[in-house]
């Protein structure tokens, strides 16, 4: 497999022979010597020379010249050919991909890496429950050896959160070292360390990516979930990185009922700042089974999501998590299938491994990065790993025509609901999920809360204007100002 | 697609990858039967654009 970094596309080569070829074009004067180096038989040369134009139709093969002026630092792409043993034992290599994605792959293609809980905010919907830094955190040397075993199993790239990443002293080390190392990264943040300084940094590199988290296209709904001040600092922070010259980073929004109408105002701001709009499901998981109530939206929001998705088609990210929205129509663009255990997970602060970050509970912990074997050994070895990359029954859901297309929907979000996770998702477009819940009685169990929390004690976190933590978080005068006549507008 | 000259990989970070890494990606060809014709393009190469996979954030 070949993964571009600047395109986001990947692509399997199922014939080792195929592979062959690219490893031997650059010592050839052309492909068809290439081919003919490779053992392509004449007969085959036009599907080679096919096979070859996708791959250089999707930049993962390049013009030779490009290649020798190019300077080393500066190409917008990162390829790479996972491991050597990325399709276990016994495989076929013609399958199509998301068949063998979902029966598993001996190396994550990615996976979510929570360096720490501490955060600056308390957004009501944190998948991690985060505010407050664990003190068993992974050191910065231990980092080092987790990106050391994801270099050797040849993962693409991580994707960095938290918490807050960037709140972590030995942040930009990790990601200079993870980058060293041939890891890609991505990383998720609300901007707060983004200053000028950083953005330019950011903006000289081709193999970091970054998603600038806003959950409103104004402050009063963005800073009713994400906190007072939050939305002046993603602003701040996407102005940065524009002027510093860093296309194509990501604006990040969480779709919820109140942001639904805005979201050509977000595509409008992405574009504004060269960035690409992402939109991603709220789950409820972490603090997000709180408001879920609340956030998630309506039936009628869901379907008009779809369709604005489906209008806008590439030019939008999803992360490729509203494919439980398929059965509407035309599927979205992705994969359209849960990775979770298969293709990705999730490493959190202490070195825990989940099946991915929207299920953070005991039920889908398969191991620790500390223990011997570390990561590599959790991944291939888990059996709850293991048992994720069974097939699937499907349960009720099986019978349902739109099965096909939406799987059955997101375990996370079954798991924390309430209901089965052979059962329909609770925002099945079918209404079986609300089915599903009206069913579930008062007396019945409650559904499993997260299984961590470090958000902040003292910080009541409540959809809406909460009180700020310190006085002079809204008033720079705060304890002078009313005792001294000065204007509260007044800043320094 | 005439059968120019083309080559992979033009950035340090992933010349070092695919010269010095051992890169042999799928089953080797003891595993693959070489003598079958390969009948479509659909099974040389398959692509697809993915934005982390659903599972990532």
């Amino acid at each position: 497999m070949l993964y571009h970094f600047g395109t986001r596309n990947l692509s399997f080569l199922k014939s080792p022979t195929l592979l062959r070829v690219l490893e031997t074009l650059a010592g050839q004067p052309t492909a068809r010597a290439a081919c003919a180096a490779a053992g392509v038989a004449e007969s085959e040369l036009a599907s080679y020379g096919r096979a070859l134009a996708t791959l250089a139709g999707s930049q993962m093969i390049v013009p030779d010249a490009q290649r020798r002026t190019a300077p080393t630092v500066s190409v917008p792409a990162f390829r790479r050919i996972a491991g050597a043993d990325t399709v276990p034992a016994g495989r076929r290599p013609n399958g199509k991909l998301t068949d063998m994605f979902e029966t598993g792959l001996t190396s994550p293609i990615c996976l979510t890496w929570e360096l720490t809980y501490a955060c600056n905010l308390a957004c009501v919907h944190c998948l991690s429950s985060s505010g407050r830094r664990d003190p068993r955190e992974l050191t910065t040397a231990e980092c080092q050896a987790v990106i050391d075993t994801l270099q050797r199993m040849q993962v693409f790239y991580v994707n960095i959160g938290g918490g807050e990443p960037t709140v972590r002293p030995d942040f930009w080390e990790l990601v200079d070292y993870a980058t060293a190392h041939q890891v890609g990264v991505k990383f998720s943040t609300n901007g707060i360390k983004l200053d000028g300084a950083a953005a330019r940094k950011l903006a000289a590199s081709d193999y970091i990516d970054v998603q600038v988290s806003l959950d409103g296209a104004t402050a009063e709904v963005n800073d009713a979930v994400r906190g007072l001040g939050s939305y002046e600092t993603a602003i701040r922070a996407m102005a940065n990185l524009a002027q510093a010259g860093f296309r194509g980073f990501k604006v990040s929004v969480v779709v919820t009922r109140h942001n639904v109408s805005q979201l050509d105002a977000f595509k409008q701001l992405a574009d504004d700042n060269g960035a690409q709009l992402r939109l991603t499901r709220l789950r409820p998981s972490g603090r997000g089974a709180d408001v879920w109530p609340e956030l998630h939206p309506t039936a009628g929001q869901q379907r008009e999501l779809y369709d604005w998705l489906a209008a806008h088609g590439e030019q939008v990210l999803t992360g490729d998590s509203f494919f439980h929205l398929s059965p509407y129509g035309k599927p979205l663009p992705g994969l359209n299938m849960c990775g979770a255990g298969r293709v990705v997970c999730l490493i959190d602060p202490v070195g825990d491994v989940y099946a991915c970050p929207f299920a953070i509970h005991e039920n889908f912990l398969a191991g620790n990065v500390r223990r011997p074997g570390g990561f590599e050994t959790v991944w291939r070895e888990s059996p709850l790993f293991a048992d994720l990359r069974e097939p699937q029954t499907g349960g009720a859901c099986r019978s349902c025509g739109s099965f096909d297309s939406c799987r059955g929907g997101c375990m996370a979000a079954k798991f924390f609901t309430g209901l089965p996770l052979d059962g329909p998702d609770p925002e099945c477009v079918q209404g079986h999920g609300e089915a599903a819940l009206a069913v579930i009685q008062p007396g019945d169990a409650r559904p499993p809360r997260p299984g961590v929390d470090h958000s902040h004690r003292r910080v009541p976190v409540t959809i809406g204007r909460r009180p700020p933590q310190r006085a002079c978080d809204e008033n720079p005068l705060a304890g002078l100002a009313a005792h001294e006549g000065l204007p509260r507008t007044t800043s320094f | 697609m005439a059968l120019g000259a083309v080559t992979m990989a033009p950035s340090a970070i992933t010349q070092e990858v695919l010269v010095n890494e051992p890169v042999a990606v799928v089953p080797t060809a003891a595993d693959h039967d070489e003598a079958e014709p390969l009948a479509t393009d659909e099974l040389l190469v398959e692509e697809v654009s993915i934005d982390g996979m659903c599972g990532v954030y």
